[in-house]
């Protein structure tokens, strides 16, 4: 499995998936420098919790930016073995088809922690621009940073099986961004639909969504292993 | 009879619409350069895919190394290289970069990444990004890769694909040291028989997903007739003279062929044509040429005598 994840870290050279892992957050932080400075007047007399307001601003942006990057992130990897029919070549080795499969879900899940880290720096840095002081309420900054990508693993598990068994990456992408915009107007929907569970719904207790992501996100990181082992490589 | 390092018994693959491998039965022994022959569409990738593990074999069984392949896969994964059809490659890794990805899920020694470069001649060029190099080189790294884990046995399929003539002969002589200089038992498909009959020592021939030949290359050689050309004036006269004589003869624009002629076959037949008023303008000997009997075989299907003779 060691091997399967340094094997996997080393094909990420030269290729711009790290500014990806900068760019997500990076957007997420910029629509809300935006958006304060459009009507930085009017938000401060309407909310009085300063922090708590930046909190759910950037909440609204996150779950989409992140499913985005799981997409976008599962494809690029699973591409680099479809492009040169490197599948062959691998899984011709001794290696276990269920090491590869968790490595590349395990590389994009640290990409995405990057990512989420960078966002946790990005608000507070925000806020303490924005005149709030440095007395930022880290652990609800924390959470609204890494609660998210974990309450969204199903679907980085998801993406990842659907394009690494899909040599045409078109199919796992459009379901990608289509889940991703999806997410945002997903208020409405039952709560068994994954895509709704990195929204988080800031005003409730959004621990259950975490704690579920987590256990979907191995289990349908365990059917993609099986599935992936079932399969004959072209 | 010297050890077998890889059989399949019955091998086969049936896709939805058709049955690619059809119980074939490959003898592959140690120390072979065994080639495996068959025009395009044969069966040939399908079934090297099924001795790697990548593909699932619908009936039958693999045995590599004494052992069931299904039970003991990344055992013998590990004793063996490969090369399946277009190498496989990482475009924006350099040459050495693309081993070391694949070093690592060996667990070779480091080291061993310089030697494979330096057995295909690519070590000067092993830090340049794969983007950039040649078809003839990328074939080269392809088997760099496959040499990688020190192979026992090693699968190529197709490795000279795309090359030009002096590339091919370039692959050709680097897989001909392997058996002696590396103890390498080697399996190389190709759709040209011409192309084994300077490398191979064993050959399997498969048409339509069915084992129709195997055997030693020698033997194969062996299957091509002499035939006796005679041009002659009245062909279809000249035929029933020879039939006469008890002669297989046939016909063939201005000539009559015989098989099998012996010297004194030749000798009589000749006689008898004159004698008989059929001028004899040419005699000439036509040696079958061994991409002849591979396409007589592969297109008549079956051999009289199909099979292993081992
Ligand atoms: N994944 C697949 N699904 C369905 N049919 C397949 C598949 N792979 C191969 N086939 C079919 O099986 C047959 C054998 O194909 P295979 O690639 O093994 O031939 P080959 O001998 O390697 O030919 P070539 O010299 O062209 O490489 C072909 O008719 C091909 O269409
Ligand atoms: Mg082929």
């Amino acid at each position: 499995m060691l091997q399967a994840l340094q094997a996997e870290t080393l094909k990420l050279k030269r290729k711009w998936f790290w500014f990806l892992v900068f760019l997500g957050p990076f957007g997420v932080i910029a629509l809300q420098v935006v958006n304060y400075g459009v009507r930085y007047d009017w938000i401060m007399r309407t909310y009085p919790d300063q922090w708590g307001r930046l909190i759910s601003f950037t909440n609204l942006f996150v779950s989409p930016a992140l499913l985005l990057g799981m997409a976008i992130l599962a494809s690029q990897l699973a591409t680099l073995e479809h492009k040169q029919g490197s599948w062959k070549q691998i899984l011709a080795l001794p290696v276990r088809r269920r090491d590869v499969f968790v490595a590349k879900f395990l590389v994009i899940a640290g990409m995405i922690s990057v990512s989420s880290f960078l966002l946790f720096i990005g608000t507070i840095l925000l806020g303490a621009g924005l005149g709030f002081g440095w007395d930022a309420p880290v652990l609800a900054i924390a959470e609204n940073s890494f609660y998210p990508m974990l309450a969204g693993l199903p679907i980085l598990a998801l993406q990842v099986w659907l394009s690494i068994i899909k040599q045409n990456q078109s199919g796992p992408l459009s379901i990608g961004i289509f889940g991703a915009v999806f997410s945002m107007y997903s208020y409405e929907v039952p709560n068994w639909v994954i895509w709704k569970w990195p929204l988080l719904f800031p005003d409730k207790d959004p621990f259950p969504y975490v704690a579920m992501g987590i256990l979907v996100g191995v289990l349908v990181l365990v059917l993609g292993v099986i599935d992936f082992q079932r399969r004959d490589i072209a | 009879m010297s050890e077998i390092i890889l059989q399949t018994n019955q091998l086969t693959k049936q896709f939805k619409k058709q049955t690619a491998v059809h119980q074939v039965d490959l003898r592959v022994q140690k120390g072979d350069i065994y080639g495996f022959l068959g025009p395009n569409g044969a069966g040939k990738t399908t079934t090297i895919r099924m001795l790697l593990g990548l593909m699932k074999p619908s009936n039958g069984e693999i045995e590599i190394f004494g052992q069931t392949f299904d039970q003991h896969k990344l055992e013998a994964l590990r004793r063996m290289g490969s090369l399946v059809e277009a190498p496989s490659y990482y475009e924006h890794l350099s040459g050495r970069e693309n081993l070391e990805t694949l070093r690592i899920l060996l667990k070779a020694p480091k080291s061993r990444i310089d030697e494979v470069l330096a057995i295909v001649r690519l070590t000067k060029d092993s830090d340049r990004p794969v983007k950039q190099y040649s078809l003839g080189m990328k074939q080269r790294l392809g088997i760099a890769a496959s040499l990688l884990g020190d192979p026992e046995l090693l699968i190529l399929d197709e490795p000279t694909n795309g090359l030009d003539p002096s590339g091919i002969q370039e692959i050709r002589e680097l897989i001909k040291t392997m058996p002696e200089k590396y103890g390498i038992t080697v399996l190389i498909s190709s759709h040209l028989l011409s192309e084994m009959e300077q490398m191979a020592t064993r050959v399997g021939i498969i048409s339509r997903g069915e084992l129709i030949y195997q055997g030693d290359m020698e033997t194969l050689k062996g299957k091509a007739l002499p035939q006796v050309a005679l041009r002659v004036s009245q062909v279809e006269k000249a035929r029933g003279i020879l039939k006469s004589l008890g002669l297989n003869a046939c016909s063939e624009a201005g000539s009559v062929l015989i098989e099998n002629a012996s010297d004194q076959d030749v000798a009589e037949s000749v006689a008898a044509l004159v004698h008989k008023q059929v001028a004899v303008y040419r005699i000439e000997e036509r040696r079958q040429s061994l991409e002849e009997i591979f396409l007589d075989l592969t297109k008549g299907g079956e051999l009289n005598a199909p099979g292993t003779a081992s």
